[in-house]
């Protein structure tokens, strides 16, 4: 009887379930989309603010004092230290390996030109660079995925060019270049000078102390100077997690931690674990965190996160209280018909168990309609905004079901307890 | 005349009798204005405030001399000059940097001569542990940077002897405090602007002025600054200013997107709820046809009462949007956000067509019925 029943509310009864579960389908494709964007939002800024550039420098660990201004040094005689250029691919083996990004190596020269009273920084460099991985991978970086924000007017120069240069704009204005041009610089090498025709491909624009340097390919470098195989540093951009008090704790020293804190600070992304992983695998050197880029990203990021939470909740509530509201109307449109079950000799326990199974069934039928429509809107978010396609999460399903369940019951609440009072006498004469 | 005085009995009875109702409907565009207006206020907002947080990365705009004037220094009261440009408000700080190679026991370091008090501004993200005097007539204290610190063994209190290169003067300074930012900073040396202009010779003078600015429009301002000033050449820092804009755009993509899809689900939330409401009333309006109304006086009738429903809600709704839009702020960006007055129309208009369409659309399936197929019973 009690099946019957139920099922004659969703037969019979039909077309007064279809705004309800209209309403909790709304209602829970909403909660959907929202859940599903904020959980992802802390992983698509991190890549979006990638456009930041670098937030690891990879030096060697016992390099001398350079005595830099505009990225000329001015100890040139100083004893250099250098990073062999052949461990550097061991960079991407490292445990956070997927979260590096990108990376490239830094040889740096002054060189003396003619018209120039002062010397100029030529820095060697990967520019997009086919690198083969110790595990057989092949993964291309360099410095054009690391400084997005450069503009280059005329041709980009060619890893396996020799020769060839991008010119600073400022620079390339103070002498008058444009591409296609030849420029002859002096670069001082331990004492003496020599000299490097280079072909301007292109005039780099970087709005920085970038735009007054020239930059050839990290083997030009390495010839002029005989340096081979040798690089000064190396900047790393790597996905993130903003720093806690953890990895402020283990900034200071890693090895003071206990065990167990130092495992979850190195299997997390922070950047002083990558850091301190990135020294691990190349042996002699010191990585050092880019607080500018790094600390500013924690903030940005942490920011972002906690106005989605926000926004998320705002939506939660905001529909939570639509389904609630539009339950209790429901059940206060069947105050007659509650009545009537009474006066047949309902108890009040089955009359409530009649509408909690109600309930239970349109929370769980809007739900599932409101999870696919939700999907498809938090598809289109991360389509327009971040231009990637939807992650599935399985976390999202069960807890948009429940959600959509509980507020239902809930909405029905206040509902229910009139249900138990109320008198079938009262109802029937056409009062309320 | 009688007629419109039974009107409005019939409209105040009807919210009198059905007290319970008519507080669900009104509860439900409450939520709904006070969500509308208080998320259309934060994204009105967000690029001023999410601008402000992007701050933390720092200068986003640099003063140097032209190539052309061959010059490599400038007047300190340039950089004030050029401050004055932007709106005070929207200057966050800005610092006047002069440059120069001094010499420590035959060791050559960088020295940057800067104005301590803009520090937290121009550079948020350093580390500093010690002390700095921020006060820019103060004398004879420097920060250091923290891998020189190390390798030359320096620490707070150390005395060091800066001695030009050039000209040979020599000031004696003390370590306070050292700075870390993981770039070229960590290996120079800062000293108080007036020092280093002593030091080297350079009275009120700098090589390099940074800003930070929020806001819009830096490219049209610093063309505007270099028109004015053809010796000097301000422009914005890539890696930073042309970063933050495609950030910005974004996040209030994003933000957009989101709250158009928080409107929509809770106009149509909003609408069901209304639409209920109506349904539920067939038998009345059955009987209401049967004694004699007309269509049209059925249509005016459910309309003022969406209507008065709908001015009311979005009166109290407004009032919780304003907190709604101040804890957001308050919570994420800590600072107030401004209400925009332009939302109260569109709210308010908005909630009008809503509930007024949504007791239209099931009164028109109720109004075409038989009164007495209704009115039998089932």
């Amino acid at each position: 009887m009690f099946f019957r029943m139920l099922a004659k509310a969703f037969t019979v009864g039909f077309k007064g379930k279809i705004l309800l579960i209209v309403t909790i389908a709304f209602g829970a494709s909403l909660a959907t989309a929202m859940l599903n964007v904020s959980l992802d939002v802390g992983d698509q800024m991190n890549r979006e603010l990638k456009t930041y550039g670098a937030n690891l420098q990879v030096i060697p660990k016992m390099d001398a004092l350079p005595a830099e201004i505009d990225g000329v040094d001015f100890n040139p005689l100083a004893d250099r230290e250098f990073i062999d250029e052949q461990e550097l691919p061991k960079i991407k083996t490292i445990f956070w390996a997927y979260n590096i990004v990108a990376f490239t190596p830094y040889l740096e020269a002054s060189a003396n030109l003619d018209k120039m009273n002062h010397p100029v920084a030529v820095v060697g460099t990967w520019f997009n660079k086919d690198l083969d991985l110790p595990t057989g991978e092949q993964i291309n970086t360099g410095i054009r995925q690391l400084k997005t924000w450069w503009q280059v007017e005329g041709e980009w120069v060619k890893d396996d060019d020799s020769n060839t240069a991008l010119v600073g704009t400022a620079l390339a204005g103070k002498l008058g270049l444009s591409p296609g041009q030849i420029l002859e610089v002096n670069i001082e090498t331990g004492g003496v000078s020599k000299s490097l025709p280079l072909k301007v491909t292109g005039i780099l624009s970087g709005g920085g102390t970038d735009d007054d340097k020239i930059f050839v390919s990290l083997s030009t470098l390495q010839q002029t100077t005989g340096l081979a195989g040798k690089v000064g540093r190396v900047e790393v951009s790597a996905l993130t997690t903003p720093e806690n008090e953890l990895a402020r704790r283990a900034s200071l020293n890693p090895e003071r931690l206990s065990a167990k804190d130092y495992e979850t600070w190195y299997c997390t992304a922070y950047v002083s674990a990558i850091a301190y992983q990135i020294e691990k695998a190349l042996p002699g050197s010191e990585a050092k965190v880019i607080r500018q880029v790094a600390e500013s990203e924690g903030m940005i990021l942490t920011k972002i996160q906690l106005l989605m939470f926000i926004l998320t909740a705002a939506a939660l509530i905001s529909s939570g209280l639509g389904i609630s509201g539009l339950m209790t109307t429901k059940v206060l449109e069947r105050s007659k018909e509650i009545g009537l079950m009474k006066a047949l000799g309902a108890q009040s326990s089955e009359v409530l168990l009649l509408f909690v199974m109600e309930a239970v069934i349109s929370g769980i039928a809007g739900g599932l309609i409101g999870y696919g429509a939700g999907l498809g809107f938090a598809h289109i978010i991360d389509r327009t905004v971040f231009d990637t396609s939807l992650t599935f999460k399985g976390l999202v399903l069960p807890l948009v079901l429940l959600l959509s369940v509980l507020l239902t019951l809930a909405g029905s609440f206040s509902a229910m307890r009139m249900v138990i009072r109320l008198q079938p006498a009262n109802v029937m004469r056409g009062g309320r | 005349m009688r007629k419109s005085t039974m009107f409005i009995r019939m409209l105040v009875s009807s919210f009198q009798q059905r007290k319970s109702r008519m507080l669900i409907a009104l509860f439900a565009i409450i939520v709904g204005t006070a969500v509308i207006s208080g998320l259309l206020s934060v994204y009105y907002d967000i690029n001023i405030k999410m601008g402000m947080e992007f701050r933390s990365y720092g200068a986003n705009l640099i003063l140097t001399p032209t190539s052309e004037s061959g010059d490599k220094v400038f007047s300190v009261s340039t950089t004030q000059e050029i401050a004055g440009v932007f709106p005070q408000k929207d200057v966050v700080g800005y610092t006047s940097n002069l440059y120069g190679l001094v010499k420590i026991n035959s060791r050559r370091l960088v020295v940057v001569g800067t104005w301590f008090d803009q520090i937290s501004k121009i550079t948020p993200y350093w580390e500093i542990t010690g002390t700095m005097d921020t006060d820019r007539n103060a004398s004879g204290t420097v920060l250091v940077g923290k891998a020189l610190a190390e390798k030359l063994g320096y620490k707070i209190g150390t005395v060091l002897p800066l001695k030009d290169e050039v000209s040979g003067r020599e000031q004696k300074v003390s370590v306070t405090g050292t700075i870390s930012s993981g770039g070229t900073e960590d290996n120079q040396i800062f000293i108080n602007l007036a020092d280093a202009q002593k030091l080297f010779h350079q009275e009120g003078l700098a090589n390099a002025a940074y800003f930070s600015v929020t806001g819009e429009g830096l490219d049209a301002a610093a063309s505007a600054v270099n028109m004015k000033h053809p010796q000097m050449k301000l422009s914005p820092i890539k890696q930073i200013s042309g970063s933050e804009a495609v950030m910005l755009n974004k996040i209030s993509s994003l933000v957009y997107i989101v709250v158009v899809i928080i409107l929509l689900s809770t106009l149509l939330c909003v609408a069901t709820t209304m639409m209920t409401m109506v349904m539920e009333r067939k038998q009345e309006i059955a009987l209401k046809k049967v004694l004699g109304a007309q269509n049209k006086a059925l249509s005016l009738e459910f309309l003022s009462e969406a209507g008065v429903l709908a001015l009311a809600g979005t009166l109290a709704g407004l009032i919780f949007g304003y907190f709604l839009a101040q804890i957001i702020g308050q919570s994420v960006f800590h600072s107030a956000i401004t209400f925009r007055w332009a939302v109260v129309p569109l709210v308010t208009v908005t909630a009008l067509l809503v509930a007024g369409l949504a007791s239209l659309i099931p009164l028109r399936s109720v109004i075409g019925i038989e009164p007495a197929v209704v009115l039998k019973g089932e």
